[in-house]
């Protein structure tokens, strides 16, 4: 018995997802957040889009990935039918993260000042000890004002962002290797890269989870992720910083997603 | 963009590669200036032409090249009577790729059942190195592939994802290629052109661990392809030699222990 | 992993009273080397009465590898050693050991276990599944009743996986779990061993016994019916090139490198010997039985068969031979009673030796019409077809089911003997061969007294071959043909003071009537004991392969031996010892075991042979081994093979070569116990502690 391998019979739709989240991005008007009536727009739909496309096909990777075996680590399934199951499933999802993370990639060219929303300032290391001590309850720290994304979720994106870009074009090698020859020095190096990769990933995307779904405390911006809204008052406590920019600016129309917009300064600290 | 298909020779076939290729043919006119916006919509729109064109052209346009699978250069001999089962070939044979001595990871596995009838009780699973090898067929990255010098059915270990096909695909029992667990890919004999734990060339100009070591002479090498049956190679290493003395052929009346 | 190369690192130790298991780490018994220096170790360490029968629940029992177990060692990787508190020898059961071929030590180390310790008795009838790490005991109620073979396919059944997908097994769920093509190793009792516990074996497929000690009996007394053992892992080697090197460099000396023209040697050897040759199953088959060599693990000369009828599979030398001689008489030729009469030993779980010696006895007493049908000693055995394979089937059921004569040979042959008022009077004849502490008579105390020694000294019949090939059989196997043996009496003690250091005397194969009682015979016997204690029974050697003393492929006929075993050894374990260094593992390995005996209640007043072996000359009938026994002597200056058959011992003279011996070995020559003084060097200072506290400590001289 043998299995038809989708990283073989389907690997054109591997090349195509790319283009199709570029074009896809191509097509899309974003809506800049904003406050309306007791609620802020957090998310647009695009956002939303961005992140579940990820995020679905990140745990489906993770998951699948995981249990073929990574590194020494030994697989989960067991041989034949459970591994090629996996293996088109990780095809699967590779279309999908892929579709997800260059829509996410075209849209963030398209707007650069949503790159810098993720960017880390130079609070970062600080307001990062801060966050988490508070969130885990043993640091008595008072937060500062934060901007729309936490300090500590930014730090946590550019670690996302490396294993992810490292991710892909591990992966586009190894997709490679089923069409055509790839020398096997290349796939000894790349093999490992993507498995440390995927551990790297994990790392972001474990505690990225529990912090961001499972605490309760983050429970307002999870409902966020599906309904793009969060509280006025969610947001003036948690959120104070980015909240004082969206008043500041709340007179903008919805044309600021226009791609040549000038990025707000950020404010001062409160406090 | 690529595709690749299989003749069912187990050839691998390449084809136009577009992955990276340039919006040329959408490109704007003079003078013109394209927003951002404007400049990713036709990347994605072209991208995604390009790769269904690219599609619709290698499989309705393109000849696939074929590639002949080259016959191996040579093939171990087994006589599974000669075989004491003593398992040391075995034990050569991990020992010689991988340094330790390990039945799970040898490319030639004996079986036997203590209480069997002779010849039934032994079977020696060697690999066949065959004209036609299904594993190397069912390889999809080409990690299993028939060595450009020697013809040997081999294994690029670092080509190998663990989809296991070649295992599967061998038309024997139990299937010669094998899964190391223990690195995480497939492999099976090479005649030993990569025991690296050996200083002797290995290979069909070399040597065979297996060879070396079998105490009783019961694996032999040729570079002809021998004929064989359903149950393996047809071979007699016995007739003809000092074996024909020794009372395996059926002992004539004998007076037990100096009794 | 931390310790050596050849090591998997630990030893598996089951306590059947809770269920619980325990890990001992190898390191800790890594001086000892292996095998039977780890068995005594850990036995003295865990057994902490020694004085207790082997049946009680306190008895420990070692089944151990050596780092070479597994390895492309020659004739080495198969064997396992068994040790604990025996319960054949008599009138105290010893702590003994036995030992067996086959695939079990090799899958053990496979599994990563260095060994396995049971204590205790488990409250309901078990049996051990180990799969890797994984170990299980596991209800053994239905397997209690059936034969070796049965309870092991059933075991099989049990471990694999429904079906080989494609030939492989995978050992776990996952697909990185480990998979093998192999079938489990088991090692087993026969049915309800309990019950004829002194005569019980264990077997492992379908040729590979442990018969010596009876630990078929200890097994069942502790509710244990079988141990499975099943690796998927490999023995790093810690210089595979080394090991492939010597490998090959052996081959010159065995068959293995000689198909084309292999030697025509007039005698037996060890590591030479051609697959098929004489001590090998092919003579013991009926005409036209086909067959091919067989070997355990590793093996390079491959002794056993298997055979066309399947019957005889496995089985070799005294399987056989405690029938084939009375099959032979009864029919003029071999027929399938001795092939019957093998399997049926195998299959039931029966120590050959003693079925041995306890047919030649019944035979003798069975013509003196002391026993049959009607008779004083009553059986219903089927005596006009002596040497049928009923009758050998019959016979050995009769103990397995403690039925006719079997009733009191199911208690062992010696406890038969006493029951039936025999004991004295047939020991005395020699019609019933039990040489010394009740075990059968092997090779001939009388003449070949290094074997007789080594058992009288030791805890049982020493069943090695060393000097057996080269003093006893080529020598008499040439004159029994008229020839003139290949190698002389005189190259043939050069070649043993050669390989025996540390004491190198050309004197010790000196089997004159002087020469047996020689301070040389001292050394013959001190150098037996050591070198068998370290290199055969701790880094498992096959007794039929090692020690390679005279080898017909070696140059002007000298064996591998003093080279070859530490560079096998050396090449597995990355270490340097040199051969005189594992002799003196070999002489700590002895001397703790010589506590034990101590401690047991051995004293050199009890140490005597039966006595017709102080009467008796040996004549036909009376012991399987009666061809004359010819063997190098120096007299009058010269070295000449001669027959010294009919010789008897002298009482005297063995209680002196006692005194020389003890005194060789630095033991208190008047109770034989081993001294302060001797056990400190030997860095056992807690041995010599616990045999003071005994009182068993002997008196430094």
């Amino acid at each position: 018995m043998s299995a038809k391998l989708m990283f073989n019979s389907l690997a054109w739709l591997v090349w195509l997802a790319p283009f199709a989240g570029i074009l896809a991005a191509g097509v899309t008007r974003r809506t800049d957040p904003r406050i309306e009536g007791d609620s802020v727009l957090r998310h647009d739909m695009a956002a939303r889009v961005e992140h579940w496309a990820t995020a679905i096909s990140a745990v489906l990777l993770l998951l699948t990935g995981i249990s073929l075996g990574v590194l020494f680590v030994p697989a989960l399934l067991g041989p034949g039918v459970p591994i090629w199951t996996a293996l088109n499933l990780h095809f699967a999802a590779v279309v999908m993260f892929l579709f997800g993370t260059f829509y996410y990639a075209t849209n963030t060219v398209l707007s650069p000042k949503r790159l810098a929303e993720h960017l880390p300032t130079g609070d970062a290391v600080e307001y990062t000890k801060r966050h988490y001590g508070l969130l885990l309850g043993f640091k008595k720290f008072t937060m500062p004002p934060e901007r729309k994304y936490f300090e500590s979720e930014k730090m946590a994106y550019l670690m996302a962002a490396a294993a992810t870009i490292t991710i892909i074009i591990t992966g586009l090698v190894k997709v490679a290797a089923h069409s055509m020859s790839v020398p096997g020095q290349l796939m000894a190096v790349v093999t490992p890269t993507h498995d440390i990769a995927t551990v790297v990933m994990l790392a972001f995307i474990v505690p990225h989870i529990f912090f961001a779904a499972i605490l309760p405390a983050s429970w307002p911006i999870l409902r966020s992720m599906f309904t793009g809204r969060v509280s006025l008052g969610y947001a003036q406590h948690e959120h104070a910083g980015w909240l004082a920019e969206l008043e500041q600016i709340g007179e903008t129309s919805d044309e600021s997603n226009d791609d040549d917009v000038i990025q707000t300064p950020a404010p001062k600290r409160v406090a | 963009m690529t595709t690749s298909k299989r003749n069912p020779e187990g050839i691998i076939t390449m084809k136009a590669d577009h992955i990276t290729k340039a919006p040329e043919a959408s490109s704007p006119a003079e003078g013109k200036t394209f927003s951002r916006r404007e400049f990713v919509t036709s990347l994605g729109g072209v991208g995604i032409g390009a790769i269904l064109g690219g599609m619709v052209v290698s499989s309705v346009l393109l000849p696939e090249k074929v590639f002949a699978i080259p016959a191996s250069g040579g093939y171990l001999l087994v006589d599974t009577k000669k075989c004491a089962g003593c398992t040391s070939c075995m034990m050569a044979c991990s020992l010689t790729h991988h340094g330790e001595t390990n039945h799970s990871l040898s490319r030639i596995q004996i079986t036997q059942n203590p209480w069997g009838n002779f010849p039934e009780d032994i079977t020696i699973s060697q690999c066949r190195q065959c004209p036609f090898p299904a594993c190397v067929e069912a390889c999809p990255t080409g990690a299993m592939h028939a060595d450009a010098k020697t013809g040997v059915r081999t294994v690029d270990e670092a080509k190998c994802i663990g989809c296991e096909r070649c295992v599967n695909a061998c038309p024997f029992t139990p299937s010669r290629a094998l899964w190391n667990f223990e690195e995480k890919h497939a492999q099976k004999c090479d005649l030993c052109e990569g025991a690296k734990f050996w200083d002797q060339k290995g290979g069909p100009d070399g040597k065979r661990a297996c060879e070396e070591i079998c105490p009783m002479g019961a694996i032999s090498f040729t570079t002809q392809i021998p004929a064989q049956n359903e149950g393996g190679y047809e071979v007699d290493l016995r007739t003809g030699t000092v074996w024909d003395t020794l009372g395996f052929g059926g002992a004539p009346q004998s007076g037990g222990h100096l009794g | 992993m931390a310790s050596s190369k050849g090591y998997s690192g630990k030893i598996l130790k089951v306590d059947l009273t809770t269920g619980k298991f325990e890990e001992i780490a190898t390191a800790k018994y890594e001086s000892w080397g292996g095998g039977h220096g780890m068995g005594s170790a850990i036995f003295f360490d865990l057994c902490t009465d020694k004085t207790i029968k082997g049946t009680d629940p306190g008895n420990v029992v070692t089944l151990m590898t050596s780092p070479l177990s597994g390895t492309l060692a020659p004739s080495v990787a198969g064997r396992t050693e068994v040790q604990g508190i025996g319960i054949q020898a008599y009138p105290i059961g010893w702590f003994t050991r036995s030992n067996f071929g086959g695939r079990f030590s090799t899958q053990l180390k496979f599994a990563g276990w260095d060994g396995i310790v049971v204590t205790g008795k488990s409250p309901k009838k078990v049996w051990l599944n180990i799969v890797n790490g994984d170990v299980k005991l596991q209800d053994a109620t239905s397997l209690w009743g059936l034969n070796t073979r049965e309870t092991q396919e059933e075991i099989w059944a049990a471990v694999e996986p429904s079906k080989k997908d494609v030939g492989w097994v995978n050992m776990g769920t996952s697909r990185d779990a480990g998979r093998t093509t192999q079938h489990p190793a088991v090692l087993t009792t026969g049915p309800n061993a309990e019950k004829y516990g002194p005569m019980a074996a264990l077997v492992h497929d379908a040729g590979n016994g442990a018969g010596q000690g009876g630990f078929g009996g200890v097994f069942a007394s502790k509710n244990l019916k079988a141990i499975s053992v099943l690796g998927t892992g490999g023995v790093n080697i810690a210089n595979p090139q080394a090991l492939m090197d010597a490998r090959i460099w052996a081959n010159g000396y065995s068959f293995a490198g000689h198909h084309d023209t292999p030697a025509s040697y007039v005698g037996l050897t060890a590591f030479g010997s051609t697959p098929g040759k004489p001590l090998s199953s092919v003579q013991d088959l009926a005409a036209g039985t086909k067959s091919r060599p067989q070997g355990c693990v590793g093996c390079i000369r491959n002794c056993r068969g298997r055979t066309s009828n399947g019957k005889g599979n496995e089985s070799q030398c005294v399987d056989f031979f405690w029938y084939d001689h009375h099959d032979v008489n009864a029919h003029g030729h071999v027929t399938d009673a001795s092939t019957r009469a093998a399997d049926a030993i195998q299959l039931m779980g029966v120590n050959a030796f003693a079925v041995e010696a306890a047919t030649l006895w019944i035979e003798s007493l069975h013509n003196q019409g002391i026993l049959g049908k009607g008779k004083k000693i009553d059986s219903n055995l089927p005596f006009d077809s002596f040497g049928s394979g009923e009758w050998a089937e019959a016979f050995i059921n009769s103990i397995v089911t403690q039925t006719d004569i079997g009733k009191e040979l199911s208690k062992g042959v010696a406890q038969a003997a006493k029951a039936w008022g025999r004991f004295e009077i047939d020991t005395a004849s020699g019609i019933l061969p039990l040489q010394e502490w009740g075990l059968p008579h092997h090779y001939d105390a009388r003449t070949e007294v290094e074997w007789g020694y080594g058992s009288l000294i030791g805890e049982r019949d020493i069943n090695e071959h060393d000097f057996n090939w080269h003093v006893y059989w080529t020598p008499t196997i040439n004159g029994l043909f008229g020839k003139v043996p290949a190698v002389s009496a005189q190259r043939l003690s050069e070649i043993f003071a050669k390989k025996t250091a540390p004491y190198n005397d050309p004197m010790m194969i000196n089997y004159s009537d002087e020469g047996i009682y020689s301070a040389a015979m001292a050394k013959t016997v001190a150098w037996h004991r050591h070198y068998t204690r370290f290199y055969k029974q701790s880094m498992l050697f096959c007794d039929w392969a090692w020690a390679d003393m005279v080898n017909p492929y070696g140059p002007d006929h000298e064996g591998m031996t003093s080279i070859g075993e530490n560079k096998f050894m050396n090449a597995v374990t990355g270490g340097d010892m040199t051969f005189e260094q594992g002799m003196e593992v070999g002489r700590r390995i002895w001397n703790l075991d010589r506590a034990v005996w101590a401690l047991q209640g051995r004293h050199r007043d009890i140490e005597k042979f039966s006595e017709y072996s102080y009467t008796t000359g040996a004549h036909p009938g009376t012991t399987t081994y009666e061809a004359p026994y010819t063997m190098p002597v120096f007299e009058n200056n010269e070295w000449a093979y001669k027959s010294v058959a009919g010789r008897v011992l002298d009482r005297q003279k063995v209680e002196d070569w006692k005194t020389l011996f003890f005194t060789l070995e630095g033991w208190d020559v008047k109770s034989g116990w081993p001294t302060r003084d001797t056990l400190t060097k030997l860095d056992l200072v807690n041995v010599a502690d616990e045999l003071e506290k005994a009182g068993k400590l002997g008196a430094s001289a």
